[in-house]
């Protein structure tokens, strides 16, 4: 039953946004929009390049939907609301959101069209780069917490929450989301002026509506993980009195608003750039994080 | 649930998954199929139709940074068990990391001075 | 037992057997290089700009540009004065007021008959107006290329009502205009991602005119010479740095600096803009004639030469500015990552119209 309510609440999260985004770009709030272009979608063609590796072609955007939700698998949204808490959770997350990198590369190296090739390779580049200020933060949420359980870890913040508790971690954390969903400034592979498309250029029709949807639950799903280790998950503020399901979907909401409102602001950032400047700045800053944790934890418990 | 149980559901999770991303290509699928059309099927080039085959050896420039990051991905595997019974262990816990993690981040530093933090 | 071996190995292609007759890349390794065709029709590029890029990887290991859509003036008959500044007015469709001016500044020229100060003004914003329009065409392009939609939807907003604005409603904008500016100057990554790409170090123009020549510090600029341009005060803005950071810090200058002249020029009223494109074709010199004339145009320095008989244009030719620059594709994009290199070429701001072949 969980389960089911959950996919469902996925799908909304995928559909909000979609609006969102929309909206975003084009300045105007149309609710019906990505319905329209959903319906659009199922009678367009979808025409496959000529030479393809039918293997790699047809299973990129369906592995990019399955790692999002997957990974959507292991976060709580209430005590209870949740499809399965496994006890490797936060480690499960980052495992199946590997899996975003291995669909790209799929999808870009199997059309054999350069545009798509080079972007498939960029995200490789780009997985180097992000990957390291993924897992080092959950590190250090799972210090405070003392378990890779993800409930577990939303009770750990009940008197204070991570994002306060380690401010560091979380700015790396919520960057590193941005660049592993691949939203502006990191859009690098799907970069319509520079690649035209990229990896996203060789898809049409439903293929390329499942691509979309992938991306899509993936954003939402990082919302949503970006909250569980970093504002709390479920609990409120005190002295507001609402549901903990609501505290869930307003805290994913404002984290979705967040990560999509950044990219319009600000050019594309350049892969060399992202590079060293993860490596230099990021990992030292991520490593630092943990030790402050670590003399945290031990100090304050 | 025990952890089979658990597995099991995120299993069936896959193939319910797989199974309506394929029954909604099934419905796309009732619309009609892609109308054979000369020049539809070569890939993305910017309007023109000439292309050769780009499946290469791709020169990969960060490859400097690749070989770095395998030592600390690898490192990141001992480190998730290491945090969950940090508390526990406590001080020498930390010490023991902080000697691990100085000794990679050496590493780091000589890659770098060495250029490996850089495009090739 | 030893032969055996011998023959295994011999049979057996060793990586370096494979990789002996490939190209070499900057770093020494062997790689395969592939042909990409960036053009006519690319997101990033003006359209009909025909771009090849040898890539090896993601760097520009050499680089093909052509145009699709350049222009050939050869006149295979006299045509008359008027016919000349129309069909110069079709050539160039992103400078539709450049070129006709230039036919008439020509003619002018030949003719011996100078026009009346109130049109040399009514010109001269005339064409300021389109620089405007032109660099924030530009900056459009330019934000689809670096991916930053919040200036692409400024940039084409903007320049969409000064197409649309008379004179009254272009000075309403400069509001916008200064706050275009000042946004840009405070905008996070945008110099680490346009700071040394497409890097022209000149210390002769090497042909290069316009916004690209004063980008590296060449002080050329045919606005300078013009009377009426020295009576509004205007100065030649120059910058040293030659990459794609100073061409958008030059062009955003010079959209002000365009913003300040029609201010200056204070022409009060729209109906001047219906006839600065005609010459009087009544009392010319009906003698054989021949009048040169150059303007800056947004892209930089385009020259006319013709000749007149018996009151009609019998022969001209044409320098435009995208032609040289079309030859720096080449060097600035050699070695460059792609997207830098996509980058460099689009800080050129070509048009393949006026590119003649």
């Amino acid at each position: 039953m969980n389960t089911l309510i959950i996919l469902v609440l996925l799908l909304l999260g995928a559909y909000f946004v979609a609006v969102l985004e929309n909206w975003i770009s084009k300045g105007r709030f149309q609710l019906g929009a990505p319905l329209f272009a959903a319906v659009a979608f199922l009678g367009r063609e979808s025409f496959i390049p000529r030479k393809p590796d039918q293997l790699f072609y047809e299973v990129g955007p369906v592995l990019l939907l399955l790692s999002a939700i997957l990974a959507a698998a292991v976060i709580p949204l209430t005590p209870d609301l949740i499809i399965t808490d496994l006890a490797t959770g936060a480690l499960f997350i980052n495992a199946a959101l590997v899996y975003v990198l291995v669909a790209l590369l799929m999808a870009g190296w199997g059309p054999d069209g350069a545009y798509s090739m080079i972007g498939g390779w960029r995200f490789l580049g780009q997985l180097i780069a992000y990957a390291m200020l993924i897992v080092m933060p959950i590190t250090a949420v799972a210090m405070r917490a003392e378990s890779l359980l993800t409930t577990q870890i939303v009770v750990s913040q009940a008197e204070l929450w991570n994002i306060v508790y380690q401010p560091l971690g979380f700015v790396l954390f919520f960057i590193a989301s941005m660049a592993l969903a691949f939203l502006p400034p990191f859009d690098m592979m799907i970069a319509k002026g520079e690649l035209a498309g990229g990896v996203e250029s060789e898809y049409s029709g439903m293929r390329l509506a499942i691509f979309r949807l992938g991306r899509l639950v993936l954003i939402i799903t990082l919302a949503a993980a970006t909250v569980v280790f970093y504002l709390g998950g479920w609990q409120g503020l005190p002295g507001i009195g609402l549901p903990p399901w609501a505290w869930s979907a307003i805290k994913i909401l404002l984290v979705t608003a967040a990560m999509l409102l950044i990219g319009r602001y600000i050019p594309r950032i350049r892969e060399a750039h992202l590079l060293s400047w993860c490596w230099i700045f990021g990992i030292p800053l991520a490593l630092l994080n943990i030790f402050i944790v670590g003399v945290l934890v031990l100090e304050f418990p | 649930m025990s952890s089979l149980q658990q597995y099991g559901l995120l299993l069936a999770l896959v193939v319910g998954t797989v199974g309506f991303i394929l029954s909604i290509y099934a419905i796309a699928r009732t619309f009609g199929k892609a109308r054979p059309e000369p020049g539809k099927d070569v890939p993305a080039t910017a309007g023109q139709l000439s292309r050769e085959p780009v499946w290469v050896r791709y020169h990969a420039r960060y490859y400097g940074y690749a070989l770095l990051f395998l030592a600390f991905d690898m490192e990141m595997a001992y480190m998730y068990p290491w945090a969950v019974v940090y508390k526990q262990v406590g001080i020498v816990a930390l010490l023991d990391m902080g000697v691990f993690l100085a000794i990679l981040f050496l590493g780091l530093l000589y890659g770098w001075s060495q250029g490996a933090l850089r495009r090739q | 037992m030893k032969s055996d071996r011998d023959h295994i190995e011999s049979s057996f292609m060793s990586m370096i057997d494979v990789t002996k007759d490939l190209p070499r890349s900057g770093d020494g390794l062997p790689m395969d290089w592939i042909d990409v065709p960036f053009g006519p029709l690319f997101p990033g590029l003006p359209g009909g700009l025909l771009l090849t890029f040898t890539l090896d990887g993601d760097t520009v290991a050499a680089a093909n540009a052509d145009t699709l859509a350049g222009n050939t003036l050869s006149l295979c008959h006299a045509i008359s004065f008027n016919d000349f500044i129309q069909r110069l007015a079709k050539l160039d469709p992103l400078t539709p007021t450049s070129y006709p001016l230039l036919a008439c500044l020509a003619i002018e020229d030949a003719t011996g008959i100078a026009a009346e100060t109130s049109t040399a003004k009514a010109r001269l914003v005339a064409l300021e107006k389109e620089r405007i329009i032109s660099h924030l065409s530009w900056l459009t392009l330019f934000a689809e290329q670096t991916g930053y939609d919040w200036l692409k939807d400024r940039a084409s907003s903007l320049q969409t009502a000064f197409m649309q604005a008379n004179i009254k409603q272009i000075i309403k904008l400069k509001k916008a205009v200064i706050d275009l500016h000042k946004r840009l100057q405070h905008t996070p990554l945008l110099k680490s991602c346009t700071r040394g790409i497409g890097q022209l170090l000149m210390d002769t123009d090497g042909g290069a005119s316009g916004p690209i020549a004063r980008a590296s510090g060449i002080r050329k600029d045919a606005r300078s010479s013009n009377k009426f341009y020295t009576e509004l005060g205007f100065t030649i803005l120059t910058s040293t740095a030659g990459d794609t950071y100073a061409r958008l810090q030059l062009r955003l200058d010079e959209i002000k600096q365009s913003f300040r002249l029609i201010e200056k020029a204070a022409i009060s009223s729209d109906s001047l803009f219906k006839k600065i494109m005609l010459v009087s074709e009544s009392n010319m010199d009906t003698n054989n004639a021949s009048g040169q004339a150059i303007i800056e145009t947004p892209r930089g320095q385009a020259r006319l030469q013709l000749t007149l008989e018996n009151g009609q244009v019998t022969s001209a030719q044409l320098e435009t500015p995208s032609t040289q620059h079309l030859t720096f594709i080449e060097p600035l994009t050699d070695q460059q990552e792609l997207g830098s290199a996509l980058l460099a070429v689009g800080s050129l701001d070509l048009s393949p119209w006026e590119i003649q072949q």
